[in-house]
Order: structure tokens, then C-alpha cells, then sequence
């Protein structure tokens, strides 16, 4: 069975174009374009895998989203790939990643970065998890 | 210097710093006298010392004026740290207002409030901007420390954007736990907090004697 994908961003683009190269790979995709559709349909759809970003609503909100998911028991242990562009839009020097409790997230993306290199990072954490 | 310095012996570096500015800088104070000054003892007032190396002269003293040299140089303020302000409400104005800060160092450069008849004004003489210039006007500004005195729903969001920003100390005012990586120094004032640990206090020894 195909795995699922569900990706978080209010960047219909990004959505789109990540949909196309995981679907031509065998997965199955489920989009979200804010973080409480995102949280709802994390919760609904169970999907094998999380792609969420950071700045939506507010610039902040995808790490509220990832501190929620990982609040509940049925997502606790989703990998979830953080995928963001706050440092390039808002020029920031200092870099940041994954944090037990503060970024509960597996993989942090900095974007832009090419389709194929978020397919890689999804084929290598599924097959960590089997 | 050693690592791993209880968090406790900074707290009392700053209180003996507090009682040297008090004297005379060509005068000689003893362990014991410095211990007097916080309620403490001489033999815990040495070990805090020996924490950073050798100081004073032994069964003298120390010289006042080089001991409050070496004990700002200690808790870094010996330099000017710059501070961002989320929050301009009752109590953001309050710390904006107070001049101590300055006294020691501490410079509030610029705050933030998504309040629009503030935002693009100058309170207390420190700029307002809104909280989505956080990671901007840090930059700009070379920005240490932030200060976060908002609602506790805007709390977890500003501290975010601080640490986001590259803030890696921040003291937060609003009644709210938050949550920051371990590379963080957070600090917490809670009013309410401490006043409910009064009101306990008074209510379990009101029937004892004094």
C-alpha cells in the first residue's frame, strides 16, 4: 500500500509541485493549506509522514502545528520534515533545527531546494521506519 | 574558568556587586563583611569567588574597587547588552520607563506591540514596531536580549520569533510557560505566581506564634 503523504503550506505552489514528483514515486498525497486543516486532517487521514511549514497564518504558526501534533498520541511519533523560507524571506543569520521541545520535527529544509531533495528525504525516513 | 557554575552563585555575584557599589572603591572588604551584606556566609562567599580564580589578599581582603571590576567583568557587564521589548501595555511602559536598566548596562533599544496607534512611535524614546519586524529590526540593531511582557496567548509566538531571530536570553513577564530549546536562558517573572506562594505562606503560619 502506497504511502501517505500529508503536506501542510499555505503555498499552493509548493503544495502542488511536491504533490506531483511524490505521486509519480507511489505516493499518496494529501494537501493542507493552513495549519488547522493541517492538524484535522493529521488526525483523520493518519498519514505515514508529515511535510509542514513554518510561516503561515503568522510567521510562527507551523511550530505551534508540530507542537500539537506531537501532543497527541496517534501522531507522536509521525516524522514530521519542518520545510521553510523564513531565514531567506526575513534574513536571518542565525540558523535553527530540530529541538525536542521547542521543534519536536525530524528534518528541518531550508527552501528553496528541489523537489527531489525532499522525495530523498522522505523515501530515507520511511525506509527508517519500516 | 570553570564550567558549570550553579546558577545560584551568578544570583550572589550580583548581590555583592549590588553592596560594592555602595562603598568606597579604595577600601578593603572582608569575606565576611560581603557575607554580611546578602545574609550569607564568608566560607560561601569565598567559594563563589574561587568559581572565577584567585582574588584578594588572604586574611585581608579584597580591594572594593577591583573586586566590582572583576565580578562585572564576571556577569558580562562590563559591555552594553541591548534589549528588545515585546509589549508596550501597562507594564512594558513601566520597564521602558525605568532608568536602572541603563545604570547597568542594559539599553532597551527597541519595542514591539501590535497596537496600531503605537507602532511607528517612539515611547519612552525607544521606537515601536510591529512584532512581524521582530527578526529585521534584531538584526539591525544588534539585539542580545529579549523582554517579553505580552498577554500570555502572544507569549509562546513572541518568544518564538525571538528565538527564530537569534535571541538566545529572554525574560519573560507574562503568565504563561513557555517553551524554548535548551541553547535558550530564559527567565521567568511571574508576579502572580510568587504572590500565590505568599498567600500560601501566610495561610499555613497564621496560627503559629511569633
Amino acid at each position: 500500500m502506497a504511502h501517505k503523504i500529508l503536506i501542510v503550506d499555505d503555498d499552493r505552489d509548493f503544495v502542488e509541485i511536491s504533490r506531483a514528483t511524490l505521486e509519480s514515486k507511489g505516493y499518496q498525497v494529501v494537501p493542507a493549506y493552513d495549519g488547522k486543516e493541517g492538524l484535522e486532517k493529521a488526525l483523520k487521514e493518519h498519514p505515514d509522514l508529515i511535510v509542514l511549514d513554518v510561516m503561515m497564518a503568522t510567521q510562527t504558526e507551523g511550530l505551534e502545528v508540530a507542537r500539537q501534533m506531537r501532543e497527541n498520541q496517534s501522531l507522536k511519533k509521525t516524522p514530521i520534515v519542518m520545510v521553510t523560507a523564513i531565514r531567506k524571506r526575513m534574513d536571518i543569520s542565525s540558523k535553527i533545527g530540530p529541538d525536542k521541545n521547542w521543534l519536536p520535527v525530524t528534518e528541518f529544509i531550508e527552501k528553496p531546494f528541489p523537489p527531489r531533495k525532499l522525495l530523498k528525504k522522505i523515501d530515507q525516513l520511511l525506509s527508517r521506519k519500516k | 574558568m570553570r564550567e558549570n557554575i550553579p546558577e545560584n552563585a551568578a544570583v550572589r555575584l550580583s548581590l555583592y556587586l549590588r553592596h560594592l557599589r555602595k562603598m568606597k572603591k579604595d577600601k578593603v572588604v572582608s569575606s565576611e563583611e560581603l557575607a554580611e551584606s546578602i545574609r550569607t556566609s564568608g566560607a560561601r562567599v569565598r567559594k563563589d569567588l574561587s568559581f572565577f580564580g584567585q582574588f584578594g589578599t588572604t586574611g585581608k581582603g579584597y580591594v572594593v574597587g577591583e573586586l566590582e571590576k572583576t565580578i562585572s567583568k564576571i556577569l558580562g557587564l562590563d559591555q552594553v547588552w541591548m534589549i528588545a521589548l515585546v509589549g508596550t501595555g501597562k507594564l512594558g511602559m513601566a520597564l521602558l520607563e525605568y532608568s536602572g536598566f541603563q545604570e547597568s548596562g542594559f539599553h532597551i533599544r527597541i519595542a514591539f506591540d501590535v497596537d496600531q496607534s503605537k507602532i511607528g512611535k517612539k515611547l519612552a524614546g525607544v521606537p515601536v514596531y510591529h512584532p512581524y519586524q521582530i527578526p529585521k529590526k534584531i538584526r539591525q540593531q544588534k539585539i542580545n536580549m529579549g523582554v517579553i511582557a505580552v498577554p500570555s496567548e502572544a507569549a509562546q509566538e513572541s518568544v518564538d520569533l525571538l528565538i527564530i531571530s537569534g535571541i538566545r536570553a529572554i525574560l519573560n513577564f507574562a503568565p504563561a510557560t513557555l517553551i524554548v530549546p535548551s541553547y535558550v536562558k530564559l527567565m521567568q517573572v511571574d508576579l502572580t505566581s510568587q504572590l500565590e506562594i505568599m498567600a500560601y505562606f501566610l495561610s499555613h503560619t497564621r496560627e503559629e506564634k511569633i
